[in-house]
This record gives C-alpha cells, sequence and structure tokens, in this order.
C-alpha cells in the first residue's frame, strides 16, 4: 500500500526540513507571499522541477513563496501549478455563513473550494478549522450575493472531522496519468499538505512562512495510477503527525477515499487552453480559478452582425450572467481584444439559453466587451511589468512649446501645482527630477497602493488616475466634500486634525487627503496602508501647494 | 537623423504623429498650426479627403529653439492611419527623429490601438530602426469622451515595455495637453541629439559654436 506507507513515512520525517526552511525565509517581499497565496487572490509560481536524479535523491520541497505571476497556460502540455491549497467542501461551512450575504440559489454542498494553508487556523484538539470570512468570499464569490466588507468579517470554524480533504491545488489542472512503472517522485506541487501555517517563533512579522512540509516519501510514487492501487480499500482516515507542537495542518484527518476521487477527477481533467490557441472549456470552473462574470445582455449587444440571429435577438433584455474563467480573457487583453469560441460560449450559458446560439458555428468566435469585462476585472490583472525604466529627461530645454503648455496648462487649469522636486526626491528616496505626473506616478506605485489621482477641491483633475474615468469624476467631485465634511464635524472634538480618510467599500478600499485645495484620492491594493505609506502619502501632500 | 545644414547653421528635426485611423494626429496638427505664431510656422499642408480622412500627410514646419548657436526647425507630420496606406506611412516614417503616438482612448479602438502600434514597430524595423531607440511620447487622446478605457489599461497597451516613456492625457479637439505631448517628444529628441550628436556641431568648420 504505497499510498498509506507515503503518507506514514513522510509524516515522521519533518525534521528533514530546516534547510528548505531557511531558504524559504530569504525569499524577498514576505507581502508578496502573504497575498498571493491567500484567498486564492494569485497562484504561486511554478518552481523549477529538479532531474530525476535529483528527485531521487533530495527531499523535493515545494516553494510557497511566489516572485512572480504564473505565466498563463497556452498548452494542453503546461506544467500544473505547484500551490499546495486545502479543499474543503462548502457543505463543511455553509450553514455557517451569515445569510444576508448569501446567494439565493443553494449551491452544491459537496463542491470543494481550496484555501490557502496560510489562511486557515487549525485548532488541533478541537479538530478544527477557522478561516476569515472574506477568504472565503474570495475562493468561492459565487455564493455570496456581494464581495464581503470588513465590517462583515467574522471567522467561520468548521469541523475537521468530517469530509475534509487536503490536497494539492491542482486538482483541476493535473496533466493525465502517465503509466508508471518505476518509483518516481512525486511532481511538484502533487499531494502536499503545508506543515506550519504560522510564522516560527522569532520570525518578523510579514516574513514568508516556514518551508511547508511535503508528504512525500522519497521514491515512492504519488502518481494517480498509484492511487488506483489503494481504490478498493476501505476508507481509513490517515493522521499526519508532527513534530512541532504548534498549530499546523499535518494533524488534518485525510479520508484516503477523497483523495482518491480528488485524484482520478485530476487526472481525467482537461487543463485549460488559452482561447487564442483555440479554446477548451469544460462549462464550469473550479473556484480554486478567477472567474470573471459578464452580463450577457452586454456580450448580446456587441455581437457582430451576422451573428445577430432572431433566436438571439429574443434575448434581448435578458438578466443572465455567464462566468469565464479569467485564464481564458486575461492573455487575450494586451491585445485590445477579448474573444471566447462559440463553442465556450455556449457552454458558459444556463441549459435554458443552450438553444438560442445552436446555429452558431462552434469555432466562430464571440466577441466580449473590454467594457464588460473591466467591470469585474482584479486589477492585478493588467499591472504593468516591474522592471520598466522611466524615460524622462533630467533636465529641460526651453522651448516654444513648452511656454504655449504652460499657458494651455493655465488656461485649462493644469500644472498648477509646484512641486519641490528635492524634497520629493527624498521622499521617495530618487535621484530622478520629479514633477506632478511623476510624483502622482509614484504615489500611486507605491506598496499596498494601485492608483492615485490628484485633484483640486473644485474636482478638476490635475494628474493620475483611478480605475475608470467614472470613478474619478465622482471621487473628485464626492471625496473632498466627505473630507470637508467629516473634518468640520471633528473638529469639535479633540481628536486632532484630520488627515486622511479610508472609505471600504464593497470592492475596493480608498483613502483621501485633503490639503488646501488640493484633494489625494489613492485606491489600495486588497489592504490598508502598509507601515509607513500613509505617512509618506502625507509627507507627499505637504509638500504639493496649489 | 535630423537634417543639419552648415551653412546656414539650421537643424531640422522631423517629428511623426502616429496612431490609428481618426484618433486625432491631424487635429493635434491644426490645434499647434493655430497657436504658433505665423511668424515661426509655415501653412499647414493637409491632404485628405471630405470626410476628413488624411489621404497623404499633414506637413507642418515649425521654427523653435537655439541649440548650439544652431537654429532648430522642426517638421511636423502625420501618417494616414487607415491600414490599406502602410506604403505611405513607410515612407512618412523615413529619417524620422521623434514619434508622437496618438492612442484613441474610445473602448473599441483598443485593438486599432495595438495594431497601429505594432506596425509603427514594424515600420521602424523596416528601416533598421528600434523603437527604443527613437525618442517618442504617447498621447492618450478623447479623453473628455464617455466611453473610455481606464489610463493604466492604455498604459499597459501601449506602454509595458522596458522603457516606459511619457504619456498624456489629451483632448486634441480643445488643446488639452497638445503641447505638453510636443514639448515632451521634443524634450527627449533634443536631448538625445544632444547626447549623440552633440560633439558633431563642434567639429571645425562645421560653425557648431
Amino acid at each position: 500500500m504505497p499510498f498509506l506507507n507515503w503518507f506514514r513515512k513522510k509524516s515522521t520525517s519533518t525534521e528533514a526540513e530546516p534547510k528548505a526552511s531557511s531558504a524559504d525565509k530569504s525569499s524577498p517581499e514576505p507581502t508578496t507571499v502573504i497575498e498571493t497565496a491567500s484567498g486564492n487572490s494569485e497562484q504561486a509560481s511554478v518552481p523549477d522541477t529538479p532531474s530525476t536524479e535529483q528527485q531521487l535523491t533530495e527531499t523535493p520541497v515545494i516553494p510557497l513563496s511566489a516572485a512572480a505571476p504564473p505565466e498563463p497556460k497556452t498548452s494542453s502540455t503546461a506544467e500544473p501549478a505547484s500551490t499546495p491549497h486545502l479543499s474543503v467542501p462548502l457543505g463543511a461551512f455553509y450553514e455557517k455563513l451569515p445569510p444576508h450575504l448569501l446567494a439565493s440559489i443553494r449551491p452544491d454542498l459537496k463542491r470543494l473550494i481550496q484555501i490557502a494553508p496560510e489562511d486557515i487556523v487549525i485548532e488541533e484538539n478541537a479538530e478544527e478549522a477557522t478561516v476569515p470570512l472574506s477568504i472565503l468570499s474570495l475562493s468561492c464569490p459565487d455564493i455570496f450575493v456581494r464581495p464581503v466588507a470588513a465590517s462583515d468579517e467574522i471567522p467561520i470554524t468548521f469541523s475537521l472531522s468530517g469530509p475534509v480533504a487536503a490536497s494539492a491545488a491542482e486538482s483541476s489542472q493535473q496533466p493525465e496519468a502517465q503509466p508508471l512503472k518505476t518509483a518516481a517522485p512525486p511532481e511538484p506541487g502533487s499531494l502536499v499538505v503545508p506543515a506550519d501555517t504560522r510564522p516560527e517563533e522569532g520570525s518578523k512579522m510579514g516574513e514568508p512562512h516556514p518551508i511547508k512540509e511535503q508528504l512525500t516519501e522519497s521514491g515512492s510514487p504519488t502518481r494517480p495510477d498509484e492511487i488506483e492501487s489503494v481504490e478498493r480499500q476501505p476508507a481509513p482516515t490517515v493522521r499526519a503527525t508532527t513534530a512541532s507542537g504548534k498549530i499546523n495542518l499535518r494533524d488534518v484527518t485525510v479520508p484516503v477515499d477523497e483523495l482518491i476521487r480528488l485524484r482520478e477527477s485530476a487526472a481525467g481533467a482537461k487543463p485549460l487552453a488559452s482561447a487564442s490557441s483555440g479554446t477548451e472549456f469544460s462549462g464550469h470552473t473550479s473556484s480554486a480559478e478567477k472567474e470573471i462574470r459578464l452580463r450577457l445582455q452586454s456580450v448580446l449587444s456587441n455581437l457582430p452582425p451576422g451573428l445577430e440571429q432572431p433566436s438571439i435577438q429574443d434575448l434581448s433584455g435578458t438578466e443572465t450572467e455567464i462566468v469565464l474563467p479569467l485564464d481564458l480573457i486575461q492573455p487575450q487583453l494586451a491585445q485590445g481584444r477579448v474573444v471566447v469560441s462559440a463553442a465556450t460560449f455556449c457552454k458558459a450559458l444556463p441549459d435554458d439559453l443552450k438553444p438560442h446560439f445552436e446555429a452558431i458555428e462552434p469555432s466562430t468566435e464571440i466577441p466580449i466587451p473590454l467594457r464588460e469585462i473591466f467591470l469585474g476585472l482584479p486589477h492585478e490583472a493588467i499591472k504593468l511589468r516591474e522592471d520598466q525604466e522611466m524615460v524622462h529627461p533630467q533636465e529641460t530645454i526651453q522651448t516654444p512649446f513648452r511656454a504655449h503648455a504652460e499657458e494651455d496648462a493655465k488656461r485649462f487649469g493644469l500644472e498648477q501645482v509646484k512641486v519641490n522636486s528635492e524634497r520629493l526626491q527624498a521622499i521617495f528616496l530618487t535621484d530622478e527630477t520629479l514633477d506632478l505626473p511623476k510624483t502622482i506616478t509614484k504615489v500611486g506605485e507605491l506598496p499596498g497602493l494601485r492608483s492615485c489621482l490628484l485633484n483640486t477641491t473644485d474636482g478638476l483633475k490635475l494628474a493620475g488616475g483611478l480605475d475608470s474615468p467614472d470613478q474619478e469624476q465622482a471621487v473628485s467631485v464626492l471625496a473632498p466634500e466627505l473630507f470637508k465634511e467629516a473634518r468640520s464635524k471633528l473638529a469639535e472634538m479633540q481628536f486632532g486634525a484630520l488627515e486622511t480618510i479610508t472609505l471600504h467599500c464593497g470592492r475596493d478600499q480608498l483613502s483621501t487627503f485633503l490639503q488646501g485645495k488640493l484633494c489625494l484620492t489613492v485606491l489600495h491594493d486588497n489592504r490598508p496602508f502598509k507601515p509607513g505609506i500613509r505617512e509618506k502619502v502625507q509627507a507627499v501632500m505637504n509638500e504639493l501647494v496649489l | 537623423m535630423p537634417t543639419i545644414n552648415y551653412a546656414a547653421k539650421e537643424i531640422q528635426f522631423k517629428i511623426v504623429y502616429c496612431g490609428a485611423a481618426l484618433c486625432g494626429k491631424t487635429t493635434n496638427l491644426v490645434y499647434i498650426h493655430s497657436r504658433i505664431a505665423p511668424a515661426h510656422r509655415g501653412d499647414l499642408v493637409s491632404l485628405a479627403t471630405a470626410a476628413d480622412r488624411t489621404l497623404f500627410f499633414d506637413f507642418l514646419p515649425l521654427s523653435a529653439v537655439i541649440l548650439q548657436g544652431f537654429k532648430t526647425k522642426f517638421q511636423l507630420y502625420t501618417v494616414p492611419g487607415q491600414v490599406i496606406y502602410n506604403a505611405t506611412r513607410q515612407l512618412v516614417l523615413r529619417n524620422v527623429d521623434g514619434v508622437v503616438f496618438v492612442a484613441d482612448s474610445q473602448w473599441d479602438k483598443m485593438e486599432e490601438n495595438v495594431e497601429s502600434f505594432r506596425n509603427l514597430e514594424q515600420n521602424l524595423q523596416k528601416q533598421s530602426l528600434s523603437l527604443d531607440a527613437v525618442p517618442y511620447v504617447l498621447q492618450l487622446n478623447k479623453r473628455d469622451l464617455q466611453d473610455v478605457a481606464p489610463t493604466n489599461y492604455l498604459q499597459y497597451l501601449l506602454n509595458n515595455r522596458k522603457r516606459r516613456v511619457q504619456s498624456f492625457e489629451s483632448i486634441a479637439t480643445t488643446g488639452v495637453n497638445v503641447f505638453s505631448t510636443l514639448d515632451a517628444v521634443t524634450q527627449v529628441l533634443l536631448h538625445k541629439f544632444n547626447r549623440e550628436r552633440g560633439q558633431l556641431l563642434a567639429v571645425p568648420g562645421g560653425g557648431g559654436r
């Protein structure tokens, strides 16, 4: 019974990890680790696959720290993602969710959702696990009527003694099983259960979690076909023991039959291909994958004339939404156009609407309006590369064009803000000469922020921008008003001068700074200000004078 | 490559406005022409169809600064944006010194923007020029319209290269940031010229100083 042996032996060999652990700790950008591994917001990168010889002689280690986002899967032979996740059936916690946040349609409670180990706290003795509600909402957003706001946040505790399975995250991405005649090392990321979910004692806040333990036995096969060898066995539970007394996931009760079922489904699952290379889409997406919701009406109203058939026109005014995997959309965004095949599109439709589209050739491209996509697009989907070098001349040559530009700026109310480049350079620790646009760009690039808008209290945009022009227009007007109102009310209390207000909305968080006639609003990157960032933005505001 | 006339002590730079059809290239030149004093500009030559589609190119000569004793002149051109006029674009892009890429901010123009940008790269390559070696700036035009894409998406589409160039949100019809764009590309190309060719002007007999 190699599978059981693999579990037993590996679970007692946790001391073999310190080398890997230290390597993991040396990983830069600790906060990235947390963010990329949590809530399925991003997948960790696929580590380099060691040679077969290395794999047989070394204990495989799956680093969880992700320095780069995964490459889009463009072919059916792509390597599976390797981030280990816990698979938890919806039924384990569904009844404990706040009813007012739940969608009216009851989901399939057997459906597995996947949670990053960092986001789950295991109570050893009680055999219970606790996950923040916001994490669950990220893992299975479709069961909620709206995103979980900070004010909704509660811990959700559920029992581990039920059918909770620890498994690798790639259950839907595992390549087809290959016949395995000889003992082979595990695939990267296969059947991995992380060891500790908390930093070791003494580790600094925000440092990467200690290395996760891979429950494999060196040389012991873990391929799906190997698992089949225990398929007929009764369903014992396997308890992995731990050398550490800390809260960890090694004591998660793992029903073997559940693992077998997962591996079987993984072996049969077809990986997603990018839309540009012939789309394959199973019609539903696992919650581990990012999805994007689109209003069907919006798609239909943008169909090319050749596709506007009477049967489709009947659907005018429909409020149906379709869900497509982000993997299908994201690689196409750089082309300025997104299409899916009619076959893929039909699979995403509810069954009752599919007949309306039967007449369309399956290979026909259905354009998806970019505007619709951007209504639900995660901001990280269009991040600029990080190694960019700004091309700005350091010195200014006086030209007649410049004089005209300054005249126009005055006429249009632009560029009236005076900046003290040297002091701003000191704030941003850069030698680059900073003017207003560059300064605002730099504010938007501070850790934890994703965009920045500077406007006057009259609502005139001066520099920067938010996610959409509509947002900019609304924020330019609303934020100064809100700030002034709050400031006047708070002035009566003795809290001191109001510097910043932060609004936690359903989807985004934004903070506003007001200084004289200048109003600066930043959009946060999922979380509130990281240490020191608010003060830095405030310091920038102090250097801007209208 | 700028034209240097040592006898007349003149340097001529060629700046080409590129971009998809109807993105506002000609509108930029019309606005610039309207704001520059007649003494410092020539006539705007515009060969367009009745539907205001540029047929061949627009041309606007401008006098500008004194650089190391040389009077600098700028020739502003636009290219026809329509796909079929690629041969004309290649012709206009010959010996270009600086490029303003005008992007149409409307959602349904994103693909055309990307195609036009790629076409620019390809046409430069045919002159053995890399876009990275040519001074250029981005102008995100038509920001006053309702159905426009966010600027971060336009940056993602057009400014996601190793070199991140300056970009300007503009409204060419009213002139917002039209001169800022022109000034920026002028700055970049003058700095490049100073860096790479400045010594040329000081060659004995060249009369550079």
